[in-house]
């Protein structure tokens, strides 16, 4: 939706100044339709479900205003929601967001407390759609301000206009020109099989999906962030240079931040944290990576990567291996070979493909391999600069690019050129153009 | 009044990040708007205005600064997501092409011998007849001229392969380093009918295919292509472009053979997946019959490998492809394969292009009946369809002449 060409040029520039023009009551009322809409036409008719799910979760938020057992129901409530995902996740009709959309529900019902939220607020929070697909999840205390009417008697200014399109247009070139590139890379490896795979090509493989994975949900997250600003509804970050990270304790405060602090919240603390003895602190990271991993999937391949996360934390909290964050050059050669060879568990579904490449990458090839080194070059000189540009991208010094650019008068010079490219990019993905699409 | 119109003003300089994206954006729908208004419709054009227009900007700074397109030099910004014509890439989901394993030994083990070295090298391993003709691909219409063979890699050592993606799978699996690979993801007959140059993988340079029949030369030619053009469902441009690239070659190379190799049909997913696109098991098939169409089996020799990879309903088995579109790596072996056994022993003009050893010609003398001139029994014709006839299999004459 953030990448398609209508929403963008079309759409987004409609509704800012629709939005400018009106008052803020009005204007949420404006927002929380057009969001329905733009998330209808995604979402197709599961969507609904969602939508019944926010409005089951208003009418535990009312009983809790009026109920004496306050804490029952919220037990209910989240039991609910958590039983609503599951069933989501086992039977495969997953509507659009919803992973996000209970976690943010979940988090608001334990927040809230027995605070009246008014129902037009209520349903920005929840189905804002900047955030409704893959977007921060808020917290009810940060969100909560930005929709006071008396203080903004409009959503919509100029300086976060002017803020968000620089930002927009950065989350754009993220995923539309690199990350959405790479993606073919990983693509054609699976088209080939792993059987085809060399023990360079898997390296690469892994690589560049590791940098389109973090390209396409960061760019994703600075849109969603962009497109909060311009609205009037500050995001939170998602993102913090994930992959300079000194160990992967420092990494999952980096990569997905607001998942990493709910389940922090929501999960770890009311377990008890750290605070009940070595043991029990094992076992309650035990049950957050056992979780995350059954969040973003529940095959096999997903849970191996959550214990992966969790054996690695264990061991970096409890072991000396977690000095290694006061290295300076080895936790970084640590960290980008841990996390690459995560993301690889975390990319293939099928066990079996899953075995074959990790042994790949080690050099160990199956019998009937049907490895080719002229695949492995013409991959390299197909995808060097998009890898070498996504590595560098990676670093801090993308941050510094950012703001180097856009602090200087020749920032606007330089915004035209990268929306033209962005541009043809979308409109070359668009599906309608059926004869871009290449074999 | 006056303070409100100041503090405007005052903003103009804070706001120039707002204004230059207002400003993009008008000048985008009216760009579009323009194309839309020349019948091209809302965004398809764009990509390809761009496009043409970036690699003619592209060939003038070349021009200028004095480097001619043929040389064979590493230039990987040719190959750069930008300059594809028809959004022919990489950079697209489609994907490239898998294929097969590294060069390993064929089956056979033959030592081949050239044409220009004249004898054979020793060390034969036979382990079947070296004339290979299939039953099931005898056609009516068919006037014995050559026999297909079984023949080793060194064959392709002049020989040029001009595709799609699909020819990029069997540059990356089949091993063969000697052949030349002119074949890119996107590739089409109505790309080749544009003048496009595609890249030529093992010169890392983009060429069109009659200058780079001009630079080398190739006495052989495989054509596999069609599949990109299926979306544009124009089957009388598709055979006037196909007639084009034949003829091209006939001119550049007079004396080469060449093999109109059948597109590789889909598997039910991918056809599925990409209907709306236009890429239908339907379309594939008249395609390939318009290629078939061009073989004369003097010259131009028509190839059909889906017997090997497709089930009875005429549809890529899915369990050897994850797109639909394309063969897993391991399964380009049986392509190479393919090649390998179905390959033309004497040139147009009579000229050995393939010089048996002597068991080989023996038994090539030997095996020469009037069996090898089966006309098609009525059984025959009835099982025959388009998924069956593949090769031509036509008489050796008695003593190869050479020259």
């Amino acid at each position: 939706m953030f990448t398609d060409i209508y929403f963008v040029f079309l759409l987004l520039p409609i509704l800012l100044i629709l939005l400018r023009r009106i008052p803020a009551a009005a204007g949420k009322w404006v927002l929380i339709i057009a969001g329905a809409v733009i998330y209808l036409i995604c979402a197709k008719w599961m969507g609904l479900i969602l939508v019944l799910t926010v409005l089951v979760n208003y009418g535990f938020h009312q009983w809790i205003a009026f109920s004496k057992k306050k804490r029952g129901v919220t037990g209910v409530a989240v039991i609910v929601n958590i039983a609503i995902l599951a069933a989501a996740k086992i039977t495969g009709y997953m509507p659009l967001g919803i992973s996000f959309v209970i976690f943010q529900l979940i988090s608001l019902l334990v927040d809230a407390g027995d605070e009246i939220v008014p129902f037009a607020d209520y349903l920005i929070m929840t189905m804002f759609f900047p955030k409704i697909f893959m977007g921060p999840i808020v917290r009810y205390s940060d969100i909560k301000p930005h929709l006071r009417i008396w203080i903004d008697r409009r959503l919509v200014r100029w300086d976060n206009i002017e803020a968000g399109v620089k930002l927009y247009t950065a989350g754009l070139f993220l995923k539309v020109v690199i990350a959405d590139n790479l993606a073919s890379l990983w693509n054609s490896l699976m088209i080939a099989g792993v059987l085809g795979l060399s023990t360079p090509t898997a390296w690469l493989g892994a690589i560049s999906y590791s940098l389109e994975l973090y390209f396409d949900f960061w760019g994703y997250s600075l849109m969603a962030m962009a497109a909060g600003q311009m609205f009037g509804i500050p995001l939170a970050r998602n993102f913090n240079e994930p992959y300079s990270a000194t160990s992967i304790g420092d990494f999952w405060r980096r990569w997905h931040i607001t998942l990493g602090t709910w389940f922090r919240d929501y999960v770890y603390i009311p377990l008890g944290g750290s605070k009940k003895g070595a043991f029990r602190t094992v076992l309650n990271l035990f049950a957050v990576w056992l979780l995350t991993g059954l969040w973003h999937g529940i095959t096999l391949n997903f849970i191996i990567w959550g214990m992966f996360m969790f054996v690695l934390i264990v061991l970096e909290r409890f072991t000396p291996l977690g000095k290694i964050k006061n290295t300076k050059v080895l936790c970084h050669i640590y960290l980008v070979f841990t996390v690459v060879i995560s993301w690889v568990i975390f990319a293939l579904t099928d066990i079996n493909d899953l075995w074959l490449y990790i042994k790949c990458m080690f050099g160990i090839y199956a019998p009937d391999s049907a490895h080719s080194t002229q695949q492995f070059f013409r991959l390299l000189r197909t995808y060097w600069y998009l890898v070498a540009g996504g590595i560098v991208l990676a670093t801090p010094l993308a941050k510094k690019l950012y703001y180097w650019i856009f602090k200087r008068w020749y920032g606007v010079l330089v915004l035209m050129p990268l929306l033209a490219l962005c541009a043809f990019f979308m409109v070359r993905s668009t599906n309608n153009v059926f004869m871009y699409y290449a074999f | 009044m006056h303070s409100r119109n100041e503090h405007k003003i005052k903003h103009y300089g804070r706001r120039k990040y707002t204004y230059a994206t207002a400003l993009f954006v008008i000048f985008f729908w009216i760009f579009e708007g323009v194309s839309f208004a020349q019948g091209k419709g809302v965004l398809t054009d764009t990509v390809n205005r761009v496009e043409t227009g970036y690699e003619s900007a592209v060939a003038t700074a070349k021009e200028l600064i004095g480097r001619k397109g043929l040389a064979g030099d590493t230039d990987t910004a040719e190959t750069d997501m930008l300059s594809s014509a028809d959004g022919s890439d990489g950079s697209e989901t489609g994907g490239e092409g898998p294929g097969d394993g590294m060069p390993e030994a064929s089956d056979g083990d033959e030592t081949m011998t050239d044409v220009v070295n004249g004898g054979g090298d020793g060390d034969l391993q036979e382990d079947e007849g070296p004339v290979i003709i299939d039953e099931d691909t005898i056609r009516e219409d068919e006037g014995p001229d050559c026999a297909l063979i079984r023949v080793n890699d060194t064959y392709f050592d002049d020989a040029l392969f001009i595709g799609d993606s699909r020819m990029v799978g069997i540059y990356d699996y089949c091993g063969w380093n000697n052949a030349t690979f002119l074949c890119d993801n996107g590739y089409s007959i109505r790309s080749y009918a544009k003048g496009n140059a595609v890249l030529c993988q093992n010169k890392h340079a983009k060429f069109t295919p009659e200058e780079i029949m001009e630079s080398d030369d190739f006495g052989k030619v495989y054509i596999m292509i069609g599949t990109n053009d299926l979306p544009s469902n124009d089957t009388e441009a598709f055979r006037e472009g196909y007639a084009k690239l034949i003829d091209a070659i006939n001119e550049k190379e007079p004396d080469a053979v060449i093999y109109a190799v059948a597109n590789l049909r889909m598997s039910l997913k991918g056809e599925n997946s990409n209907t709306g696109r236009g890429f239908t098991n339907a379309r594939m098939i008249a395609v390939n019959e318009v290629i078939e169409s061009f073989a004369d089996n003097e010259k131009i020799f028509y190839l059909d490998f889906n017997p090997l990879f497709c089930d009875e309903d005429g549809y890529v088995n899915g369990s050897y492809t994850f797109d639909g579109f394309h063969v897993h790596a391991s399964e380009y072996s049986q392509m190479g394969d393919f090649f390998r056994e179905h390959a033309v022993a004497y040139s147009v003009t009579d000229e050995q292009i393939y010089t048996p050893t002597e068991e080989q010609a023996d038994e090539m003398t030997e095996t020469q009946t009037d069996e090898q001139f089966a006309t098609p029994t009525e059984e025959l014709t009835d099982t025959m369809t388009d998924e069956q006839t593949d090769t031509q299999s036509n008489e050796q004459t008695d003593t190869p002449t050479d020259t």
